[in-house]
């Protein structure tokens, strides 16, 4: 870092800590101390948790220049599938759970497989091919669900979606305990960030980002390391589905068709990666859902207006890309 | 593209031309007796099986016969199912419309060739072509239910919210009707947050953790359709508040039925489907007697609780 990277990266970490710590100073006083009880702060953990796996998955397919539009529906699609495997499954308990997992997220992987497979083979945009598998996941959930919520008739997926680990040990310390998602998306966030920053797979997929030409000719199976980032997001996608599946203890064609989709990529972005590929982190996608998760439960606790909240929404994700681009205007002026 | 995707749309039209020409000669018409053409937007659906064996067994007392297509949530398929039943003269058409908006053009084309045009449980929001008469819930009656439902678990003060999806006519309805019951049966029962989760399961859970943050002393919850509801099932769950907090959802579905059953949900407003298909044969028959039926006609909503989880 020379002395100018310097001064932005402490100027954007300051800005950015300024920020959040004015927002949760007023929404907290406005709240009557709500906001800050660990509850309130477990529960956010909580509600982002599906938001950042998506866009964990999201980020690898972003920071190789590539987009996937799927994972909306591949959440409906697993889950429902998840849900289905369950009821027909004569099993119980772990391993029950345990299959019913390696389903869904074989069936994320083969999706993210052949979403890649046409942008490795033909050199067709991504926008296209996950565009097409967004159509087919969503109907096909809906005919393997017949249009309808897929009630689970285990209860033995409940603690798994809305269970909590260390339950002894945090009363004791009068603290919330750790709701079991939570701690899916925090080994998420670990297992994402080695793979992206620490080994040769994850320098490659900002090689390809960066330059896919000249990645190609420094000997980079440009193929192969594409594949890789599109089944790593039907994966996540399915891992949400799952997790949705053991919440609401049914797989809906319904669930994930929402919000999902652009929420995980403005976490994505907003988390400081570039869309136009070579730039990212997983820990930034994580601030990325957190700011988003933790706007909408100010807002609501604030008793916000739901349509004034999506202006908002829409506002703080704008400033936060003008800010990153006239960022890296400054550093490369 | 765009030639591709007009061959293509021919293409699907001829098909699904042929697919219900073929399905409607199923049922014969019997020479004298009326014959009532009938397009359902999805037979899968429960709900529509049981509008439609409403129908059939009103229509068996008059004689009627009935022949009842599926558009499979197709508005292509709709429209040409509509010609069909043009062609065929058949006396009177019903429609559930699968898109309220373009269902228009379809209706003007039996229009122009006389015949008769019903809609049943989903009205035709376009300008165009006429319909004689509606038949669907009373959303507002259905609204007022879920609040005397609230009104009977909460008592008589408390702080209650509203999972709600603003954007849609029948939700304002029945948003409207709760308010009303809470008006009248218990009016210091005060509504302390109305959000928009859109009706998903997913926005209803997380929107629904936030209002518990905010309110700890919320004691009732009207979500404006099951899956709203059954989001805040979870929400409710995650906060060790199960029991304390009283959920009223709107549609029995066998989801929202089970949480009702087990407790996890106090109650549902329930519709009536096979009442709705009896009373839309009954119009029609009002309608070849020469009566003129009220533009609208409003199927009232129930209750559904514990007690009739219970039985058999």
């Amino acid at each position: 870092m020379n002395e100018r990277e310097r001064r932005v990266y402490w100027l954007r970490i300051g800005g950015a800590a300024l920020f959040l710590l004015a927002m949760i100073v007023v929404v907290n006083v406005a709240s009557h101390g709500s906001f800050l009880e660990p509850a309130n702060i477990v529960r956010v953990l909580r509600q982002i948790t599906y938001n950042c796996v998506l866009g964990v998955g999201q980020t690898f397919v972003i920071v190789t220049g590539g987009i996937d539009l799927s994972v909306g529906s591949l959440v409906a699609l697993t889950g429902v599938v998840a849900a289905l495997v369950a009821n027909a499954l004569h099993l119980s308990g772990f391993p029950l759970i345990v299959t019913t997992l390696l389903v869904a997220v074989a069936v994320g992987a083969g999706a993210g497989w052949i979403n890649a497979l046409p942008v490795v083979k033909l050199n067709l945009p991504p926008f296209i091919t996950t565009l097409a598998m967004l159509e087919m996941a969503l109907g096909l959930s809906f005919i393997l669900a017949h249009g309808r919520p897929v009630a689970l008739h285990s209860a033995d997926f409940q603690n798994t979606g809305i269970g909590s680990f260390f339950g002894g040990v945090t009363s004791a310390l009068h603290l919330p305990s750790v709701p079991i998602p939570v701690i899916w998306m925090v080994v998420i966030i670990v297992a994402a960030s080695v793979l992206l920053t620490r080994t040769r797979f994850g320098r490659y997929v900002f090689a390809i980002g960066g330059n896919e030409e000249a990645a190609r000719l420094a000997g980079i199976n440009v193929a192969r390391v594409k594949t890789m980032v599109y089944v790593i997001s039907g994966v996540c996608a399915a891992i949400v589905g799952f997790l949705y599946m053991a919440l609401f203890s049914s797989g809906s064609p319904q669930t994930g068709t929402g919000d999902e989709l652009l929420e995980s990529i403005a976490a994505v972005v907003v988390g400081g990666t570039s869309l136009t590929g070579g730039r990212g982190s997983i820990v930034g996608t994580f601030f990325g859902a957190l700011l988003i998760g933790v706007l909408y439960n100010a807002m609501n606790l604030l008793n916000v207006d739901s349509y004034l909240q999506k202006v908002v929404l829409g506002a703080v994700i704008l400033l936060a890309v003008v800010l990153d681009e006239l960022r890296k205007r400054y550093l490369s002026a | 593209m765009t030639n591709h995707l007009r061959i293509a749309s021919v293409f699907t039209l001829c098909l699904a031309a042929s697919a219900c020409s073929h399905a409607a000669s199923g049922g014969s018409v019997a020479s004298g007796a009326k014959t009532i053409g009938v397009s359902i937007q999805n037979r899968e659906a429960q709900f529509y099986q049981d509008m439609e064996a409403g129908m059939r067994a009103e229509a068996a007392k008059y004689g009627y016969t009935l022949v009842v297509v599926d558009a499979n949530r197709d508005n292509a398929k709709q429209q040409s199912q509509v010609e069909d039943f043009v062609s065929k003269k058949t006396d009177a058409i019903v429609l559930t419309p699968y898109d309220s908006q373009a269902i228009g053009s379809a209706i003007v084309e039996a229009n122009n060739a006389g015949i008769p045009v019903f809609t049943a449980d989903i009205a035709n929001t376009s300008n165009e072509g006429k319909v004689v008469a509606h038949v669907a819930s009373d959303n507002v009656q259905g609204g007022f239910q879920a609040g005397k439902l609230i009104c009977d678990a909460v008592g008589k003060s408390g702080a209650v919210a509203i999972i709600d999806e603003p954007e849609v006519t029948s939700v304002q309805d029945r948003v409207k009707g709760f308010k009303q019951a809470l008006a009248q049966l218990c009016p210091a029962v005060t509504i302390v947050a109305d959000v928009d989760s859109g009706g998903t399961r997913t926005k209803a859970s997380s929107d629904t953790g936030d209002i518990l943050q905010a309110h700890k002393n919320l004691k009732g919850i009207f979500g404006i359709n099951d899956d709203s509801a059954l989001g805040a099932v979870t929400a409710v769950k995650a906060a060790g508040m199960t029991g304390k907090v009283a959920i009223v959802g709107y549609d029995a579905t066998p989801e929202a039925r089970a949480a009702i059953a087990s407790g996890a949900m106090y109650g549902d407003a329930i519709q009536f489907p096979k009442k709705i298909g009896a009373t839309t044969v009954d119009v029609i028959h009002d309608y070849f007697a020469g009566t003129s039926p009220a533009p609208i006609v409003k199927i009232a909503v129930g209750t559904y609780t514990q007690a009739d989880a219970k039985k058999p």
